[in-house]
């Protein structure tokens, strides 16, 4: 190799490890600019969801949802087969008023977009989740990840909750991530176990333990 | 000497991935004693010859019993002994006609 060519070849050596050098960097500060956005927005959900309990009104939106499948993200009821023997929404309601489960409307600027039910079991130890509700938007997911948290830290606000439960259909698995990324772990699948239409769907049954901090002493 | 039947039969057959026999069976074993809190029992608990599945035939008394053990704490704290595993399984309800 000549003098000439040698330099040539030093100098593009070095530019090309400069190119490469400038492309990682790139894209490493891509990720961290991601990962801030990420963690703002979710700052910013756990801010804005507010959790009440539900108004008797409420429930008249929350079944008008229920009648438009388009309209909702998620949907578990105890029962998960499908069509539904009875008003899912109108047997929350007689629940709640006998005291048998909570219910919980989600706000975000005083718009209600979520809903979701704390059924008691086990004299208080035990509550399983159902009726999650969220309306489609564009940070429905998210939403339904922080509803499904303050529900969650609901139940256990009561000393004796020891452990939450609901199951879900198991092929769902962006809806039933969004589960676990609210504490939630997935345990049984029960195959074959709702009938939708003529169909059969495996449901998976997930668990939240009282988290250590808040167990009593 | 009266009989009574019990109100719910069930056939629980149990998949059990060759990498995760002790899990599967060490939750098993912690949880099926719980049974009798909620009016349940285990009348045979079958493994297969190869160790890839076992076959439980369980009864209950009442169907608010096998909803009261479904909701045990105890057995869904228990649920941790999995250590993340899912477990697969399917429930036949059966008749002993």
């Amino acid at each position: 190799m000549t003098g000439d060519h040698w330099f040539t070849y030093v100098y593009k050596s070095q530019v090309a490890e400069r190119l490469r050098a400038a492309e990682q960097e790139r894209l490493a500060a891509e990720v961290r600019s991601t990962h801030r956005q990420q963690q703002r927005a979710a700052r910013l959900r756990r801010h804005q969801v507010k959790l009440t309990a539900t108004q008797p009104a409420e429930l008249v939106e929350v079944a008008s949802w229920v009648s438009s499948p388009t309209e909702l993200i998620e949907w578990i009821i105890e029962d998960s087969n499908w069509p539904s023997t009875a008003d899912p929404v109108a047997g929350v309601l007689e629940r709640h008023h006998s005291g048998q489960c909570s219910a919980w409307s989600a706000r975000v600027s005083d718009r209600l977009v979520g809903f979701g039910a704390l059924n008691v079991r086990q004299n208080g130890q035990v509550a399983e989740l159902s009726h999650l509700l969220v309306k489609r938007h564009c940070h429905a997911v998210a939403t339904a990840v922080e509803v499904v948290r303050q529900l969650a830290a609901r139940a256990f606000t009561d000393p004796h909750m020891e452990v939450l439960r609901l199951q879900v259909y198991a092929h769902d698995t962006l809806r039933n991530r969004a589960y676990e990324q609210a504490g939630f772990r997935a345990a049984i699948v029960n195959s074959r176990a709702a009938r939708v239409g003529t169909k059969t769907w495996d449901k998976v049954e997930m668990f939240l333990e009282r988290p250590s901090a808040l167990r009593l002493p | 000497m009266k009989s009574s039947k019990p109100e719910v039969l069930l056939v629980v057959l149990i998949d059990i991935p060759p990498e995760d026999t002790a899990i599967v069976v060490t939750y098993e074993d912690a949880v099926l004693p719980l049974l009798n809190r909620h009016g349940g029992r285990l009348q045979r608990r079958l493994r297969a010859v190869d160790q890839s599945a076992e076959l439980h035939i369980i009864c209950f008394d009442s169907r608010e019993g096998q909803e009261s053990f479904a909701t045990d704490p105890s057995r869904l704290q228990l649920m941790r002994l999995l250590q993340g595993r899912i477990l697969r399984q399917r429930v036949f309800e059966v008749t002993d006609d």
